[in-house]
């Protein structure tokens, strides 16, 4: 049933007489058969009503629109269509009612009235989507208003290719960018007309139209003129730490911009299989158990998993046809206060576990008697606090040194597992003052085992180093950080 | 204006932290004797971090992505 198909807001209830064909009917010209095509992918199965927001005045598109189509001879409409996207069959009253709009939202699509790819900015609720159970990503909180309703959505932003301002590294920059002045507010929102400018004094000959792509290294500058401190990773110079080292920056909330030989996505989640049985070996990182990625590919749909091998998919259009195996670099947009890198603060916790003062042979007999899982991640030291009362740290003294203690902006966290409890639980970390550089050998925060507490309270209050350490008695095993990526289950 | 009556030293992450934690050295000679130790264990493994940061840098303007 179409309800009030001529007005400005045609709202279309899927049925036996009207479904997704009826829906492209209703956005001409506007759709095309590549964007119709990764919508009903994406949301076939799950979409009960589509509201039709027509002259949507989208700030991205009148943005190329308003720096490149209107100096044209022949332009293309400057407004587009939104289409929203509900799970259950609301009607138009139940569109007035925004706990009720809202518990049926599963978020929007723009569509722009581009060729090859008529998909614009595009949030849609990773919460609502079925084939990705199981998968840990990142999502950042819109607000929005459909004719009057306020609404929100929590997902990460997607936008394909218009060839115009935008090819596939101007479509990552996009979305990358956009989920950052999305989520939090001292970044600021940019355009896709302005990230073809970001790379202006780092070109040869013309930035725009954007057709002849950009490099690691542009890509890199662009994230620098907007206020990231970028970090370029390629796998010809990390080598077997390749994977691990962009698994750790996802653990840590970090989206990157993944590249193949030839192409680039943003990956903003993982999705692991814990039950893969372990090497004999005493200490394991978490990234063992990783199966793989979750992108953004602006040729492709929002949400895709990207397999540890390429090939073709069982699941095409859900699955990437590209895999871990075929990533060739990728950019971490780190903020600008963390200046320590992920290898850095790996090898040097690696070298802490096993030091004779502070390591777990001297210091743990719980952790050191069996196999140890560690899961590395960056956060802020205010997030870690705050989850510190909830996760009880395994003992209460600890809890409260913990919580006392003063902390860096950000901080890298080591968490230590027993092979046996993770990833439910985990035994103690190692905290890592993530504003210093890697010479920087005596940079670590604290040092938790169940056993042992070690602290550097004079360095926390900005002295000379002054390091002091607590026995711990009655220590429980404790839940793990799980404030940096949403876990759907 | 009160007397000054208490130092950064005497600060207490909770009231008698200062009593239950104890120094894992016993000066700071032993301290700076242990970090530069730590870092010699380690200054081989940042070397071969530095370098493998230049290979990326040096291959970032290899690849386009259009």
């Amino acid at each position: 049933m179409i309800d009030g198909e001529k007005t400005l807001l045609p709202l279309i209830h899927f049925d036996a007489s009207h479904s997704w064909d009826a829906l492209w009917g209703l956005c001409l010209p506007f759709i095309e058969p590549h964007g119709a095509t990764m919508l009903q992918a994406r949301l076939g199965g799950i979409t009960k009503a589509v509201a039709v927001e027509k002259h949507y005045i989208d700030r991205d598109f009148r943005d190329t629109f308003s720096h490149y189509h209107s100096k044209r001879f022949n332009t293309p409409d400057s407004r587009t269509l939104r289409l929203h996207f509900f799970d259950q069959p609301l009607s138009r009253t139940d569109l007035l009612d925004p706990s009720v709009a809202q518990s049926a939202y599963c978020g929007y699509a723009v569509i722009r009235p581009t060729r090859p790819s008529c998909l614009g900015r595009t949030m849609l609720s990773p919460a609502k989507l079925p084939d990705l159970k199981g998968c840990l990503l990142r999502v950042c909180r819109e607000s929005i208003t459909l004719h009057g309703t306020p609404l929100s959505i929590e997902a990460f932003p997607f936008i394909s290719q218009d060839t115009d301002a935008t090819v596939c590294a101007q479509s990552a920059l996009w979305m990358l960018f956009r989920y950052f002045s999305t989520q939090y507010s001292h970044y600021h929102e940019i355009r896709p007309f302005e990230i073809t400018q970001l790379t202006k004094d780092y070109s040869i000959g013309r930035v725009f139209p954007a057709t002849s792509g950009l490099t690691d290294w542009q890509m890199g500058e662009a994230c620098r003129q907007a206020g990231f401190s970028p970090l370029i990773y390629t796998r010809q110079g990390y080598g077997k730490d390749f994977d691990h080292l962009l698994y750790t920056y996802i653990e840590s909330g970090v989206p990157v911009l993944a590249a193949t030989n030839d192409h680039v996505f943003v990956a903003l989640g993982h999705f692991s299989d814990y039950a893969k049985s372990l090497p004999s070996c005493d200490t394991e990182a978490s990234s063992f158990f990783n199966e793989g990625f979750v992108i953004n590919d602006d040729n492709g749909m929002p949400y895709q998993r990207l397999p540890l091998k390429k090939g073709v998919p069982a699941m095409p259009l859900t699955t990437s046809k590209h895999g871990v195996e075929s990533l060739e670099s990728f950019i971490a947009p780190l903020p600008e206060k963390v200046f320590l890198a992920a290898e850095h603060q790996q090898k040097l916790v690696r070298r802490l576990l096993d030091d004779g003062t502070f390591g777990l042979a001297s210091n743990s007999p719980k952790l050191s008697s069996g196999q140890i899982i560690t899961r590395s991640f960056l956060t802020s030291g205010r997030s870690f606090k705050r989850a510190i009362q909830a996760r009880g740290m395994g003992n209460s003294q600890a809890a409260e040194i913990l919580r006392a203690l003063p902390m860096p902006r950000f901080i890298w966290v080591t968490e230590v597992a027993l092979a046996g409890e993770f990833p439910e639980k985990v035994s103690g970390e190692i905290l890592w003052d993530a504003t210093r550089n890697e010479h920087e050998v005596d940079g670590w925060i604290a040092v938790h085992y169940p056993e042992f507490l070690a602290l550097d309270i004079g360095s926390a209050l900005n002295t000379l180093p002054n390091v002091k350490k607590f026995t711990l008695d009655n220590h429980t095993s404790y839940d793990p950080y799980r404030s940096n990526l949403e876990c759907l289950i | 204006m009160p007397d000054l009556k208490s130092t950064e030293s005497e600060i207490e992450l909770f009231s008698g932290s200062n009593d239950i934690l104890e120094s894992v050295f016993d000066s700071f000679q032993d301290y700076e004797r242990f970090r530069v130790g730590y870092y010699e264990s380690i200054r081989e493994d940042l070397e071969e971090l530095a370098k493998a940061r230049r290979i990326s840098e040096e291959e970032a303007m290899r690849r386009w992505y259009r």
